[in-house]
């Protein structure tokens, strides 16, 4: 398989204060979908947007098809422009309010592009058809439009120029139920369409599952889990995944008095992270090390990553039994 | 700019925020009040008895009557054409006013929200700096270095009072750029003068045109009192803030030479204040339904 | 047979707006018996919040309650005064809401706002009324409460926030507690803390619990019984186990599809087609009947009433599907 997108060990934060992401370092591969889950504050939406230069930190290597992204030049950065697509929670607030629909996804090819007005025309009518869209919302604004037809705007304007890669964040936390289904089926018929990468954002665990070939788990700025779908729900390594398994309301009243780890307090601030490891002071599994050094992010297994003293002694695969069961 | 705002005109007459505007009573006073005197000006060739400055010694200061419904002034010229005719000047200053202002104070105030820092730090000293002059010295100041005229009073005025526009237009770029769809642009590759221009510009216009809708009054206010002090407007024309002047010393013996100029200063200022009024609540979503 | 604790009949509540009368809540019946946990769930703008605080008449002013009556204890709600509802409000009708750091005033002490109630309710003296919140709010897991308590709300994170929103609403020991969607702007992990903390002050305070969500795995995790609300319309009603395994609406069904599927990687789930409609000018007849795959001739035509399938399973649906 060809590594598609890499993305080197570095120090990220944004300048001074905050660090969001921190040593964050893991590579995606063509036509796959990296699943990003973490609370608020644990900087997965900056490591979106660093993914896609929207922010610049401080240090570190993105590769990107083998380039680096931050030393760019003017046609190169465009090239990866082009290449690249982004698609956001509140799809009201992603697009602008005093554009149409056919403006909205007019912008990238006229930027991209010299095709002529009736390739466009024919292009944006093409893929509005993609998303489940039709000719006739061409001249709405977006107000006129519902949530999910919005967001399927939103998706028609980050595919249509055929990106390599589209950052997802949190695409369908802000929609109801029956219309993220319908999201998260065109999501997955595009990417087997156009053979996308997706990078795919979310604080949701079940949405992450259903639609991720890898998983990577942040907390306070930091991975303290990465390895495949499968692995990850059925072979839990590090404490604070379990709590999320744990926390995640699991939709089936059988379920109701499963056995629970529940974590007390909150997650740090991430302008002052705790010493040592970020978890420790809500990790019901802290021993001595944990307060006094910060664990790397090692291969515990093949592809499967985890920074945790104690990955190695914890076996959690009783614990989260009858999780994995509402799975099988 | 203007093929926006008549952008902006053509989406209000067919959406419900017409509808809404339609609720509020002060404002259609306002915009009727308004299309009286964009009619007056528009038609003063053809409703005005006589030509503006069409001098009649043999009747110098008559009341208001039939032949002469606001009476005539100390030359015997007609007051009511000079009023009408002097819509078509206030109308056109304002507006002229209001363009200048807004073409100095709105990119001043993109510029300063879009890039922040050193930029922002510098255009907002300088908004401070016009904001903290007293406006009508400085105005003057300006009239009697550039001579007087009306289109130097024009200058003079606008280029006293842009500031509020620099601040309008700088909060609202700074509420904008933030939003997700900013983000966007950037993503599909938006160089930074089209995101100004396509992206924030179109949505700072509800507020600016409110802006312009309360600032046009005070440009009428400004420009007549400088023409009633004598620096705009020279004689003949039928400016109000010159007939007011040129009343002053029969205020007594013919006090309509006053009354009428000044009712119509008032009258204008006021329609554009009640139509700024009820703009403001209406394109102001936060205000809706409340 | 359990008691009845709440009966609301024919509920009407419409709201005015410039385009028309949106139609929030429409003939509505319900009953909510004494001690149990009871969820109402549906869509955004589905009525939902609009008929739970219709109860304790906390909706906007443009809110209009056309018909209907709202029984809690033999008294119709509707028929009171705003004085005598106010004294019922927080006494015995508690309400947490969505949103945590809108609901507490910032510029007054936790302590304060959380001993207030029963201040406002018994009189208590303001000495033991801060005493008492001291104590409730250890109760609801605020760490050092005596020095929390002299916190203004700003220093307090969401979920501290709605843990003291859940202490002072708990404070007068309320029958009926009605959270709308209290834990929807929290974390995962705190959302969790936050549900263990509603589940454990029903059981100790006996009270009855009107849970307003838009989540199925909270619908499991919490209640015993389920409303499906639809376009303003109550659809479906029934015990937990019920609908999550036999539903008998098509929209019930249909959610539940979308929602379980997931158990499945990378499968397509199953979807409702197009979106929920207009409250202003809802579909005549069944209002779902534009999105369901099971409409007959009759849908479009004929209301549905609501049937009793089973003991204490009504749906509302011409040809429900077993």
């Amino acid at each position: 398989m060809k590594k598609y997108f890499e993305f080197k060990k570095g120090i990220f934060s944004k300048p001074q204060y905050i660090r969001a992401v921190d040593g964050v370092s893991f590579s995606v591969n063509k036509g796959t979908t990296l699943g990003v889950v973490g609370e608020s504050g644990s900087g997965k939406t900056t490591l979106g947007l660093t993914i896609l230069r929207l922010i610049e930190p401080t240090s570190g290597i993105i590769l990107f098809n083998g380039r680096d992204i931050m030393h760019l030049n003017r046609d190169e950065l465009k090239w990866f422009r082009r290449s690249t697509g982004i698609v956001f929670q509140d799809p009201y607030s992603s697009l602008n309010p005093r554009m149409r629909v056919k403006e909205i996804l007019e912008r990238p090819l006229k930027i991209h592009t010299d095709y002529d007005e009736k390739t466009r025309s024919e292009i944006i009518v093409k893929t509005l058809e993609e998303v489940g869209l039709s000719e006739e919302h061409l001249m709405r604004y977006p107000h006129e439009l519902s949530g999910g037809q919005q967001q399927r705007v939103a998706i028609a304007r980050a595919i249509i120029l055929k990106p390599l890669l589209v950052v997802l964040d949190e695409p369908t936390s802000s929609l109801d139920v029956s219309v993220q289904a319908q999201i998260l089926n065109l999501l997955l018929d595009l990417q087997s369409k156009h053979e996308l990468t997706y990078i795919f954002i979310t604080h949701d665990l079940l949405t992450a599952r259903h639609i991720s070939d890898y998983i990577m788990v942040m907390y306070a700025g930091k991975v303290v889990e990465y390895s495949t779908t499968r692995e990850v729900f059925t072979n839990t390594k590090h404490p604070y995944t379990l709590s999320l398994l744990s926390s995640i309301p699991i939709p089936d009243p059988k379920l109701k008095s499963r056995r629970r780890i529940e974590i007390t307090g909150e997650p740090p601030s991430p302008l002052n992270p705790p010493k040592g490891c970020r978890f420790h002071p809500r990790c019901p599994y802290a021993i001595e090390m944990c307060k006094l050094k910060e664990p790397e992010l090692l291969e515990y297994s093949k592809e499967h990553f985890v920074a945790c003293h104690r990955a190695s002694e914890l076996d959690f695969t009783e614990l989260l039994k009858d999780i994995t069961s509402f799975f099988a | 700019m203007i093929r926006l705002i008549s952008e902006r005109i053509k989406l209000l007459s067919n959406n419900e925020t017409f509808k809404l505007f339609l609720t509020y009573k002060r404002g259609i006073i306002g915009l009727l009040l308004l299309s009286l005197m964009v009619f007056l000006a528009l038609t003063a060739d053809f409703i005005a008895p006589k030509k503006f400055d069409e001098v009649d010694p043999s009747s110098r200061l008559l009341p208001p009557s039939i032949k002469y419904l606001f009476g005539t002034d100390h030359l015997g010229r007609d007051v009511f054409s000079r009023v009408i005719y002097g819509a078509r000047i206030a109308l056109w200053v304002g507006l002229l006013v209001v363009l200048v202002e807004a073409g100095i104070g709105v990119p001043l105030g993109l510029l300063a929200g879009f890039y922040g820092g050193r930029v922002d730090k510098f255009i907002s000293a300088i908004t401070d700096l016009i904001w903290a002059f007293p406006p009508i010295v400085l105005a003057l100041a300006i009239v009697t270095i550039l001579g007087p005229g009306l289109t130097n009073v024009v200058v003079a005025v606008a280029v006293v009072s842009w500031a509020p526009y620099t601040r309008v237009v700088r909060a609202k770029t700074l509420s904008i750029i933030s939003r997700e769809f900013i983000i966007a642009a950037r993503a599909i590759g938006e160089s930074s003068f089209s995101i100004m221009l396509r992206y924030i510009l179109p949505n700072t216009l509800p507020p600016i045109i409110v802006l312009a809708t309360l600032t046009i009054p005070s440009a009428i206010l400004y420009t007549t009192a400088l023409s009633f002090l004598g620096f705009g407007a020279q004689p003949p024309t039928p400016d109000w803030g010159l007939m007011l002047s040129e009343g002053r010393d029969y205020i007594f013996k013919a006090p309509w030479c006053c009354v009428f100029p000044g009712l119509f200063i008032t009258l204008t200022a006021l329609s554009f204040n009640l139509l700024g009024d009820a703009l403001r609540e209406v394109l102001d979503p936060k205000l809706r339904y409340g | 047979m359990p008691r009845t604790l709440l009966s609301i009949k024919d509920l009407r509540v419409y709201y005015e707006t410039i385009r028309g009368y949106v139609k929030a809540v429409d003939s509505v019946d319900l009953e909510i018996y004494e001690g149990e946990s009871f969820c109402l769930i549906g869509e955004t703008g589905c009525g939902k919040s609009t008929l739970a605080l219709a109860i304790p008449r906390l909706l906007p002013p443009n809110a209009r309650i056309l018909s209907g009556s709202i029984m809690f204890k033999n008294i119709d709600l509707l028929k009171l005064s705003d004085s005598e509802l106010e004294e019922i409000r927080g006494r015995d009708i508690a309400v947490v809401f969505q949103n945590p750091m809108s609901s507490l005033n910032p510029v007054l002490r936790i302590g304060l706002q959380v001993g207030e109630p029963l201040v406002a309710h018994f009189k208590t003296p303001w000495r033991e009324a801060l005493i008492s919140a001291i104590k409730q709010l250890s109760r609801v897991g605020i760490p050092d409460p005596h020095l929390r308590s002299k916190d203004y709300p700003h220093a307090f994170s969401g979920g501290m926030k709605q843990r003291s929103m859940i202490a002072m609403m708990t404070s007068c020991k309320p029958s009926l507690l009605i959270a709308d969607e209290p834990t929807t702007a929290l974390d995962v992990t705190i959302q969790a803390q936050v549900l263990r903390l509603i589940r454990e002050l029903k059981e100790e305070y006996g009270l009855t619990l009107l849970l307003i969500t838009h989540n199925f795995g909270i619908v499991a995790e919490m209640c015993d019984r389920v409303g499906v609300m639809y376009a303003g319309k109550l659809v479906e009603v029934g015990n937990v186990i019920d609908i999550f395994e036999s539903p008998l609406h098509p929209y019930t069904k249909g959610l539940i599809e979308c929602v379980i599927a997931r158990r499945k990687s990378k499968s397509r789930l199953s979807q409702i087609p197009g979106a929920p409609p207009s409250l202003i000018n809802p579909p005549g007849g069944c209002r779902f009947h534009p999105r369901c795959l099971y409409a007959t001739s009759r849908c479009t035509s004929e209301e549905p009433g609501l049937i009793e399938v089973s003991r204490k399973h009504i749906v509302a649906c011409h040809n429900y599907v077993r």
